[in-house]
């Protein structure tokens, strides 16, 4: 069951260690609550019957045990609501604050319908921004700011942290902490617009080694085109795609579509919805309305040489 | 009890159409679905290639090849090799993965 993407009843990170437990306590205490009840019910039901047939209506006998009965229940069942209370605000504290000196800083700004991320260096020449895919070292405190431009959206990693919104003018802060290295998936988790179940990310946490590696390699620019498809590949992001996108060390430098300046290190795109690789690629530059109708981009209607091209190109973009 | 058994009976006769070639139809969904729409594989609604409904009883592929199983393995690998310049990219698949799907894709009739 913990198998599933967006299961929430397995735990990979230190706000999820908190709150798994209860949701198991909950969810336990509240099954065994139901079964105890349908049991009283049909044993009533059954008493009722074996007591003969439908006899004209009793008076009601006052003095028997029936009050005793609701105060005893009553009891019972206030001590998991206070044990789940307590249990409650105890994981509201551990969770809810944000570290006061966070390892990492990131930007995120969700929007119709992908997921914008930004890494604050020290300096301007360590900040840079990426898509769709959050990288963080496992055991780092990494804060998370939230903003949207467009509608309210939701960030939500369920083995790593609850929800948290995104709302336009106003900045939220939630933390993320990784216990272990792995591939976590998240989702928008408030309506936003058609597109919306098809609005995910990931979060992929890595030892500090790796991400190190990782965030210099995201630093980089692009390369050069070598090739002369590439060449003309370049020519197309620049004049076409560039209306949008950027990607650095090229004059594409749009900032409404996600950055593709290392598009081939991501292993997915469009938000999570296809496996990188030349096919997707393809399908979704040609007919991203196809996947995700009423997504911001347009259908390109570029003819096979020029997807040839624009693929060569960017399969050079790691 | 009958009628239940029948229901069942019915209910697997429909998955039956499309059911075995797990691989091939996994394989399908990553590296074919966002271009093409092929039947019996969840997300294969893609409109940049031609629909493979029907594939199997189609005479010629990619309007150069006699349709058949050796034929249509090598062009869902290699179809830049096959046919240079044309739209669909080399998928990158083995030649095991690829005549796995062109058994796949020959039972769309
Ligand atoms: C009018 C703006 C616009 C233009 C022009 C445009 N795109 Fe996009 N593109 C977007 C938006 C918006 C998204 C995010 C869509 C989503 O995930 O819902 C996107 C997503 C993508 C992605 C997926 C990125 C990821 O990591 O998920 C790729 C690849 C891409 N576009 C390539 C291109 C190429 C190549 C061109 C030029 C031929 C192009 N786009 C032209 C707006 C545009
Ligand atoms: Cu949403």
């Amino acid at each position: 069951m913990s198998g599933a993407p967006l299961s929430y009843l397995g735990s990979a990170g230190s706000k999820a260690h908190q709150v798994v437990p209860l949701t198991w306590f909950a969810l336990i205490v509240s099954t065994a609550t139901c079964l105890i009840f349908a049991a009283l019910i049909v044993a009533a039901v059954r008493r009722g019957r074996a007591e003969g047939d439908v006899v004209a209506a009793q008076a009601v006998i006052r003095g028997g045990n029936g009050l005793r009965w609701i105060f005893v229940s009553l009891i019972l069942a206030a001590v998991p609501i206070a044990v789940m209370l307590v249990w409650t605000m105890i994981a509201i504290a551990r969770t809810g604050v944000p570290p006061a000196h966070p390892a990492l800083v990131l930007d995120v700004t969700p929007q119709q319908f992908w997921w914008r991320i930004r890494y604050r260096g020290a300096l301007p020449s360590d900040t840079f921004t990426t898509a769709n895919e959050i990288h963080i070292p496992v055991g780092a405190k990494v804060l998370v700011r939230l903003n949207s431009p467009d509608v309210i959206h939701s960030f939500w990693v369920p083995s790593l942290s609850g929800k948290t919104d995104a709302i336009p003018g106003q900045n939220n802060v939630t933390w993320l902490e990784a216990s272990r290295p792995g591939r976590f998936r998240g989702q928008c988790a408030e309506f936003c617009g058609a597109e919306h179940a098809r609005m995910g990310f990931e979060v992929v946490a890595q030892s500090p080694a790796d991400f190190e590696a990782w965030r210099r390699g995201q630093l980089r620019s692009a390369p050069r085109p070598v090739t002369t498809e590439q060449v003309r590949g370049l020519a197309i992001v620049e004049y076409r795609c560039s209306l949008c996108h950027s990607v650095r060390g090229t004059i594409a430098g749009a900032g409404s579509a996600p950055d593709l300046t290392h598009l081939m290190s991501r292993a997915t795109i469009a938000a999570a919805q296809l496996p990188n690789n030349p096919g997707s690629l393809r399908g979704w530059i040609e007919d991203p309305q196809a996947r995700k109708p009423g997504t911001q981009m347009p259908n390109q209607h570029l003819d096979a040489a020029q997807l040839n091209d624009l693929t060569a190109y960017l399969g050079t973009l790691k | 009890m009958r009628r239940l058994s029948l229901l069942l009976l019915i209910g697997l006769a429909g998955c039956g159409q499309h059911r075995g070639h797990a691989e091939a139809r996994a394989l399908i969904a990553e590296r074919c679905a966002a271009c093409h729409v092929v039947p019996g594989v969840a997300g294969a609604n893609g409109r940049v290639g031609p629909s493979l409904a029907g594939i199997a009883g189609q005479q010629i592929i990619a309007g150069h090849f006699v349709n058949n199983r050796i034929n249509l393995a090598r062009w869902v690998a290699h179809p830049q090799k096959s046919l240079p310049g044309n739209a669909m990219p080399d998928t990158g698949l083995t030649d095991r993965q690829a005549l796995a799907i062109a058994d796949y894709l020959a039972t769309l009739d």
